[in-house]
């Protein structure tokens, strides 16, 4: 049957060399579509309670989707899930680039690596078959000599090439995977993970994609959105300038976190879109996409840095900027270059380094333990030394890897309420105390702090536009909602676009193409590629099945409510700007909280409860938690 | 009265490059009336950007409903939603 999946999972074994491919019905496909929520299956059925997550019984799982691959804008990414070091939790984290369609021209849908190799390794994926190969010659290598080595051992040019760099193989708790050296499944330490496994790399190409049932009316979608997108004003916003053009707004409006969250106001902010423009070589995008959202970035003097690697974002912009009060934009470009080039998720990175900073200032570290360096705020030279130590291991290095909140752990008393994390994992860079919503996200999501969770509080204020309102009316959001509050209209909000993201990440769609296709574009997109009638209830089952399995995933690790929660300096005034004193009211977050769990069926712990996972289809769940009639 | 508006990165794009202009408004106008002002003169594409945007009058934070007098300044703030 014609369909853009190819219904086959490849199992890896790298400590046994064993190779198996495993064939779903299509049911199975139906339900789970893919990406983090067919990661979130594999990853709760199969991995044993309380396990190491650098153990060889950890899995790595990387899933594209039944749509996944097709040259549609936004369609390009897919998933890696595993247990994350960072945070003890289910992690998910989703990369676009091109690799997606060479996986599934490879013959499959989805990679899930079991075992540690005796020695570093790589995998060469191709066409249906798979080759150990020995990884000794790139092993302590940087992403972009490694990509040319293995394309050329291989005679593959085209080949593409998942890695860790060295950060990833030091196991720095913050490690990201790297895909064609400059897209990034960022966060959660998945880097880790995989340099645990001795994996340093997987090559893959394939030469003959999955066929979708009906080709000429998704060519007909992708001619459409090549000729309307750019009528999309969040698309057209993020082609014109990348998401790092929107620094210059945050820092006026007082909400650019700065200086470790204390305040929302960088001085005389120099790093801004405009600014990063003037390096900018070109606009770059994802296979099928034209919206070119990515910068590339060439700076050759006070500091070297080189394109291959990407540009800054703006969450990169503001970890590595603000957080740290670096108001440099040459520095900022070098600090994530090395990030990219270590394999570092940025935000923990720049976070983490922040929160030292304030220990040092506040004499919770001082200066022998951290190499007899001055760590202060704003110290360009000091945040790219400490980056590229953390890279190696090195010194304080080898503390900071551990990421913020085993740091915080380690020092005790104060220095606790000064790592801003959550579940372990570090606050992006929008804050919750002037976007409730983020609130409601960093502490609710299964994963710890994470902004790609939900639509943001301005899309519901009343200046929103008529066409974004429209869009969430569809999912029942019938009145606005002031943009500063958490209340129960906030919750409902946050609860009903949350579990459209959860399905979104399902299918690895972009988000911000995702404003252009809407749900009715994802359904023609899915009745085209595998002639499914795909309903917005489906999206929105898939979605909760997605979020139930990696609570159910959390419940069993010993996560519960009190996991929920915000550092302390949201619930405390930010200390100046135009935000000066905005802050999260506890008892607002604690109702909120309460609101959230009654609103997704969860109980009183934020677990989920045997009528939901029912209703899921879920049954398997139920008898993994061991839930009897009267829980929940 | 008049009023200065200032505008901020790539929105300077939208209004022919200016980073500031001076606005005539109506005694009693209020950041409405600028609001409907702006979208009124805009192309499609500009009212868009500019119904995404909320508004600080003097350097603190304004609604629809905030009254503007003579001498001051507004900054319209793209608020970011996404990544």
């Amino acid at each position: 049957m014609q369909r853009s999946y190819n219904g086959k999972i490849l199992r890896v074994d790298l400590g046994t060399r064993q190779i198996e491919i495993e064939t779903p019905d299509d049911s199975f496909f139906r339900k789970y579509v893919g990406g983090s929520c067919l990661g979130a299956y594999y990853l709760l059925k199969e991995l044993p309670v309380g396990i190491d997550p650098f153990s060889p019984d950890n899995l790595l799982i990387f899933a594209t989707s039944i749509v996944g691959g097709l040259p549609v804008p936004g369609l390009s990414r897919n998933s890696a899930v595993s247990k994350s070091p960072l945070t003890g939790a289910i992690a998910s984290s989703e990369a676009g680039g091109w690799v997606t369609p060479q996986i599934k021209a490879a013959g499959f849908d989805a990679i899930i690596i079991k075992g540690r190799a005796s020695k570093p390794t790589y995998l060469w994926i191709k066409n249906g078959k798979v080759e150990f190969r020995d990884a000794g010659n790139i092993w302590g290598k940087f992403p972009v000599e490694v990509q040319k080595i293995i394309r050329e051992e291989l005679c593959e040019p085209l080949a593409r090439i998942i890695q860790i760099g060295p950060a990833g193989e030091k196991r720095v708790r913050f490690a990201s995977i790297i895909n064609d050296v400059r897209y990034f499944y960022g966060r959660s330490g998945l880097g880790a993970v995989m340099g645990a496994k001795n994996l340093k790399a997987i090559a893959v190409k394939g030469d003959s994609l999955p066929r979708p049932l009906n080709s000429e009316k998704l060519k007909e979608i992708i001619k459409t959105f090549g000729k309307e997108w750019k009528h999309d004003t969040n698309l057209d916003l993020i082609s014109r300038s990348g998401s790092a053009g929107f620094t210059v707004f945050q820092n006026k409006d007082g909400q650019l976190p700065t200086s470790n969250y204390r305040t929302g106001v960088l001085d005389n902010l120099a790093i801004t879109g405009d600014a990063f423009a003037i390096y900018n070589t070109k606009s770059e995008g994802c296979y099928g996409c034209p919206v070119k959202c990515k910068r590339s970035i060439k700076v050759d003097s006070p500091y070297k840095v080189n394109p291959e690697y990407g540009g800054p974002e703006y969450e990169s912009v503001a970890a590595l900027g603000s957080y740290v009060e670096l108001n440099d934009t040459a520095a900022v470009a070098k600090a994530n270059e090395i990030c990219n080039k270590y394999g570092m998720d940025t935000i923990s990175a720049g976070a983490t380094i922040a929160f030292a900073m304030e220990c040092y200032e506040k004499g919770l570290l001082d200066k022998d333990d951290v190499d007899g360096m001055d760590i202060n705020f704003g110290n360009g030279k000091m945040v790219l030394k400490l980056l590229e130590k953390i890279g190696n291991r090195e010194g304080v290095g080898d503390l900071l890897a551990e990421g913020s909140y085993r740091v915080a752990q380690t020092i005790g008393g104060e220095a606790v309420n000064l790592a801003m994390q959550v579940k372990g994992q570090e606050l992006p860079a929008h804050d919750p105390r002037v976007k409730p919503t983020m609130g409601l996200a960093y502490a609710l999501s299964p994963t710890g702090a994470e902004h790609v969770e939900c639509e943001f509080d301005a899309v519901v204020k009343e200046e929103a536009p008529v066409a974004q309102f429209s869009h969430l009316q569809s999912l029942g959001i019938y009145r606005i909602i002031p943009q500063y509050v958490l209340n129960k209209d906030k919750v409902r909000f946050f609860s009903k676009s949350q579990k459209i993201f959860s399905f979104l990440d399902s299918i690895d769609l972009c988000v911000y193409t995702f404003s252009y296709i809407g749900y009715r574009g994802i359904e023609d997109i899915i009745k085209a590629a595998v002639g499914w009638d795909f309903s917005i209830y489906e999206m929105i089952l898939v979605g909760e099945r997605r979020l139930n399995m990696f609570r159910a995933f959390n419940a069993r690790e010993g996560f519960d409510e009190t996991s929920d929660c915000l550092p302390k300096r949201m619930f405390e005034g930010i200390k100046s700007g135009p935000k000066k004193g905005f802050k999260i009211d506890k008892n607002d977050f604690n109702q909120a909280k309460r609101a959230y769990y009654r609103m997704m069926g969860f109980n009183y712990k934020g677990h989920p409860t045997k009528g939901k996972l029912e209703e899921l289809d879920l049954d398997w769940v139920i008898q993994l938690l061991g839930l009897s009639n009267n829980e929940g | 009265m008049k009023i200065s508006v200032e505008y901020l990165g790539l929105l300077t794009e939208f209004n022919r490059g200016l980073k500031v202009e001076e606005l005539s408004l109506p005694a009693g106008a209020t950041v409405s009336s600028l609001h409907e002002l702006l979208i009124g003169r805009c192309s499609v594409n500009g009212r868009k950007i500019i119904e995404r945007c909320s508004f600080m009058v003097n350097n603190k934070n304004a609604d629809l409903n905030t009254p503007l007098h003579n001498g001051d300044t507004v900054v319209l703030i793209l608020l970011m939603t996404g990544g």
